[in-house]
């Protein structure tokens, strides 16, 4: 029973903690989500309307980001997770990550709904989740072949945008960044500088980072933390620094005491907010949010379809290696 | 079998056309079901059970 339920007097205080248990609860289900069969022609793919059920002609490219969310699995230490330091986690994330190098377009990009679609969002994300899977299991020394391999899909990042999204510019910027972070490729690190220039400058002088033309709460804490994920790769970047406290500023009148937040006013009526960048920038709405996660306020990825819960739970895995490593 | 555009588009177009009658429905089910199943070794066979991840895999 949610603690919704129960009077506020009587609720436990808000911790930390919750956090990685909203992360964990989703790891067993993204792994059902997942052909974990190396020897399946499917194997990787966690797509499963395509490759169980057969429904679909081709296999969601997003699903893929999975694999970062087992390199965090693997990766976080904590008594409560069962799957940290699991090699089975980290070859499954490998498994993945493999199936999207084989899933690409002959250009290096990728489809989410329909063959030969060439999504920038999908390319975008699921290429940021790429690199930053690398840089956590083991860096280009164990990932050489992958990473060679991968240049098509960063050299179309870099030929293309979508000026209108920002939550898809920051991926994009993160994916170029990584990569060009992983191998020291000079043009890919170039097209990372120009689309960082592209994002900022876009950013409105409230701190909005415009979704088709308004602001909305949900899409920007997901750019938010995307570009806290960048600041880790460049900590000096102090426009980026000022740019997320701006941004933080902006949803900080729209969010409540206990996380709630309207979704009929954001431009693209999102329920959700992602909390890593909040815990990155020592934000005063953390306690809010987690004080909603544990009032039952606030959205859990847990609650999102197999579409978006990995995305959700990988944020809700940064957010608590984030305050864990500060406390 | 994986689903394929072609296949997709093959299904599509008789779900629309002779699809509307229940009797070729029941007739195209029947040869999937042979084609798919029956004719099938047992481990290549295409069987909509649900395995999920259990903790033990994890060993």
């Amino acid at each position: 029973m949610y603690s919704a339920l129960q009077p506020a007097k009587s609720r436990p205080e808000a911790s930390t903690s919750i956090l990685l248990e909203l992360a964990l609860d989703t790891v067993p289900r993204v792994l059902g989500l997942c052909d974990r069969n190396a020897g399946s022609v499917t194997g990787g793919c966690c797509d499963r309307n395509y490759w169980h059920y057969r429904l679909l002609d081709v296999a969601n490219a997003r699903f893929q980001e999975a694999g970062y969310l087992f390199a965090l699995a693997y990766d976080t230490a904590a008594p409560q997770n069962a799957f940290c330091g699991r090699q089975r986690m980290a070859d499954w994330a490998r498994l993945a990550w493999r199936f999207w190098l084989g899933q690409r377009n002959r250009d290096g990009s990728l489809s989410e709904v329909y063959p030969n679609e060439r999504s920038f969002c999908a390319t975008s994300f699921s290429a940021a989740a790429f690199t930053e899977t690398i840089r956590l299991l083991g860096g280009a020394a164990e990932w050489g072949r992958e990473l060679e391999l991968s240049r098509p899909t960063f050299q179309w990042l870099a030929k293309n945008e979508n000026v209108e999204v920002a939550n898809q510019m920051a991926a994009s910027w993160l994916a170029l960044a990584g990569y060009a972070r992983l191998t020291g490729d000079e043009a890919i690190a170039r097209a990372a500088q120009k689309r960082r220039a592209r994002l900022l400058l876009s950013q409105w002088e409230d701190g909005t980072l415009a979704e088709y033309g308004g602001l909305d709460v949900g899409y920007q804490t997901i750019t938010m933390s995307t570009m806290a994920r960048i600041l880790c790769l460049d900590p000096e970047d102090r426009e980026l620094q000022v740019a997320l406290r701006k941004a933080e500023a902006v949803i900080r009148p729209r969010i409540g005491p206990e996380g709630e937040c309207d979704s009929r006013v954001n431009s693209r009526a999102t329920q959700y907010i992602y909390p890593y960048a909040l815990a990155s920038l020592r934000s005063s709405l953390l306690p809010s949010i987690l004080s909603g996660l544990t009032a039952g306020t606030v959205l859990r990825p847990s609650w999102l379809d197999d579409r978006y819960c990995h995305a959700m739970a990988v944020d809700y895995f940064l957010a608590y290696r984030e305050i864990a490593a500060c406390s | 079998m994986l689903m394929t555009t072609g296949r997709l588009i093959a299904l599509r177009l008789f779900n629309i056309s002779l699809g509307r009658s229940a009797w070729a429905n029941k007739v195209l089910r029947r040869l999937l079901v042979r084609a798919l199943i029956g004719r099938q070794k047992r481990d290549a066979r295409y069987m909509a059970s649900s395995r999920f991840f259990q903790m033990s895999e994890l060993n």
